[in-house]
């Protein structure tokens, strides 16, 4: 099961992983890190773009809101993402089917724990290079400073290769046993894909509306739903149209009052 | 009606405001910390920083503490403090509460770290376990979803108690 | 731990102003006091914080002018609970909510217009924060006069929402990997996504992470799977 190429591929996955990851944290948080990006990313990368698309959207869902406040460390939805999608798309090289895709979001569960872990432990040996910078004497301040930074950078980077170099192994193992697993199962995780975008579509309603049945999701559902069914419009019209219609419903609610 | 009280010095900040406004449904922030309501800079700006729709007031310990015993039961209010001393201030001046989150104190020279969002000086120390003492539990918890952790516990594991 | 972040950036300038290494190291020492908030909006307090040092460089600072560590003490906080609910808690959404809409119907460069939304608002913003930051001196009041982020926040969040509801409204138009084999009309598949979504809510209400609501869904699905309903 690992020759050559899978190792290659796992050790390619750990670096480009690593650097991907580097994005959550100090430098430069352009969302790359985000599962909508960085899976569709990796699935490209491994020659199964769409894997990563289906995936990185459905963890985006999941973990959007469970947010880096304060020095919270939240679930690092990145590794999550990226290892899901290596799983998928070394287990099923010509296209991962619906099973499969399911199985990995469910697998990518397992990695949250772990990564909390890691997250942690790399922060608090980094506050303690400042704490190092904080003691040094004299004109060392400035210097020790500039080589905490950039020792900071570097122990992010290789948490998450090492992150990936461990799960990546186990996440294949447990795929090659999903695969010889009964039909049954394999049946419960192409449903399990199936339902997830409700969970998804759930956790973040529940973040986000301020009653139990909003207003603004009844606009955007009531607006679509016409709109595909009068008007036969294309989906990508009606995404816009959705949002000009929450637009509109927050002018009416500001007019109103 | 008070449903959460915090400890945290800097008061009104990311995790009070999308983690425990939204986990709580709190409509009210009631921040009592006498520094802050002397300073109408810092008040205006921590009143003006939150989202829409959530109510924020802040006062002098003594002050909030008798708005909290005059306040209706319609209102759902979390209420902030910026250290256990403050707290046992306001437990003493009669308000009555059943457990503490511990949210952040954060370390500045001549603390000691017992946990990552936890520092303490010998004052801090004499006040919690004052609170300990009067039977409110106090858990050391920043956000809604992060694991609650008994003060109690950190105290024994670092042979303070 | 932003605290190494922000006295990094700060290098630089307090080398150039402060040429006596002694006075350099005390302002250094300063700045690297315990420092939090919400990283974009630190470029806001690093302008102020720059433009005050500069000021008592070159002895312009007024004897009643705050200080950089009181401004930085007194915005950080609230700065925090500003950037953290307009940021992560409002433009994030909105992006990823769209860019999974445009997922869900089979468009393929939905990442990119993530990619492109989110960071269209963001690298603007903490250019414009930087600066502004300078230029007033650190006048948070100002500065929230000027961009109304708990507006934007509202209206953000009312939109995320709404594209929510379409993406419910359009699930037998979903891509073949969501396609379910009901043999039931859109109108009835959408109402019963709405429905469904509706009642995970509210027992998402209760409280939870969301890994267990993960694990509990893929158990549901078992039971389904060996009840022989699917």
């Amino acid at each position: 099961m690992f020759d050559l190429h899978m190792v290659l591929a796992i050790t390619g996955v750990a670096l480009v992983g690593g650097l991907i990851g580097l994005d959550r944290t100090a430098a430069g948080q352009f969302m790359i890190s985000q599962p909508i990006v960085a899976a569709p990313l990796a699935g490209w990368l491994l020659g199964d773009a769409t894997a990563g698309l289906i995936i990185g959207a459905m963890l985006e869902l999941i973990w959007v809101l469970d947010m880096p406040i304060g020095s919270f460390v939240p679930a690092n939805a990145t590794v999550s993402a990226v290892t899901a999608t290596a799983v998928a798309a070394l287990t099923s090289p010509g296209g991962a089917p619906r099973s499969v895709l399911g199985f990995c979001i469910l697998l990518s569960v397992g990695t949250v724990p772990f990564t909390m872990m890691a997250d942690t432990y790399v922060r608090t040996w980094n506050s303690r290079l400042l704490d190092a910078a904080h003691a040094a004497d004299g004109a060392d301040v400035a210097r020790s400073l500039s080589r905490a930074h950039l020792t900071g950078l570097l122990a992010f980077f290789l948490k998450s290769v090492v992150l990936y170099v461990l799960l990546l192994p186990a996440g294949l193992v447990a795929a090659a046993l999903f695969l010889r697993s009964p039909d049954r199962v394999r049946v419960s995780m192409e449903l399990f894909l199936m339902l997830l975008p409700l969970l998804g579509a759930a956790l973040v309603v529940r973040r986000l509306s301020i009653s139990a049945l909003d207003p603004f999701l009844l606009t955007g559902f009531i607006t679509a739903g016409l709109l595909a069914m009068v008007l036969h419009l294309h989906a990508v019209m009606i995404t816009l149209l959705t949002v000009v219609a929450g637009w509109l419903g927050v002018r009416y609610r500001e007019h109103r009052s | 009606m008070v449903l959460f009280v915090r400890i945290d010095d800097r008061l009104i900040h990311g995790q009070v405001v999308e983690g425990w406004v939204n986990y709580l449904k709190a409509t009210r922030i009631l921040v009592a910390d006498d520094r802050v309501a002397a300073n109408a800079l810092q008040r205006s700006i921590m009143e003006i920083a939150v989202p829409q729709g959530l109510k924020v007031t802040i006062g002098g310990i003594d002050e909030i503490c008798s708005q909290v015993r005059a306040a209706g039961e319609n209102e759902r209010a979390i209420l902030l403090f910026s250290n256990p001393t403050d707290v046992l201030q306001a437990l003493k001046s009669g308000l009555l509460c059943q457990s503490i989150n511990l949210g952040g104190m954060h370390y500045v020279p001549g603390k000691r770290k017992l946990r990552d969002v936890l520092s303490v000086d010998d004052a801090d120390i004499a006040s919690l376990r004052a609170i300990l003492a009067r039977g409110i539990a106090v858990c050391i918890q920043s956000v809604p979803n992060e694991k609650p952790l008994q003060l109690a516990k950190v105290f024994e594991a670092c042979s303070l108690s | 731990m932003q605290s190494l972040g922000f006295s990094y950036a700060l290098l630089p300038v307090l080398k150039k102003l402060y040429p006596d290494r002694d006075e350099f190291e005390a302002r250094l020492r300063l700045h690297m006091e315990y420092f939090n908030t919400q990283p974009y909006l630190a470029s806001f307090i690093l302008g102020a914080v720059v433009r005050l040092e500069e000021d008592r460089a070159a002895g312009r600072a007024s004897l009643s002018a705050i200080d950089a560590a009181g401004l930085k003490a007194a915005l950080m906080a609230p700065l925090g609970a500003l950037g953290d609910s307009f940021f992560w808690g409002s433009l994030k959404p909105l992006a990823a909510v769209i860019a999974v809409a445009l997922v869900m119907t089979g468009v393929w460069w939905a990442p990119v217009l993530f990619l492109a939304l989110y960071n269209l608002w963001h690298v603007g913003l903490r250019l414009s924060l930087l600066f502004w930051g300078y230029g007033s001196s650190g006048d948070a009041m100002a500065l929230m006069e000027r961009y109304s982020f708990t507006k934007m926040a509202r209206l953000f969040k009312a939109i995320s929402l709404s594209v929510l509801g379409g993406i419910l409204a359009g699930i037998s138009g979903w891509r073949p990997e969501f396609a379910s084999n009901l043999p039931l009309p859109g109108p009835v598949m959408a109402g019963a996504a709405l429905a469904c979504t509706l009642i995970i809510v509210a027992v998402l209400r209760r409280g939870g992470s969301p890994i267990k609501f993960m694990l509990g869904l893929a158990l549901f699905c078992l039971a389904l799977a060996y009840a022989g309903v699917v």
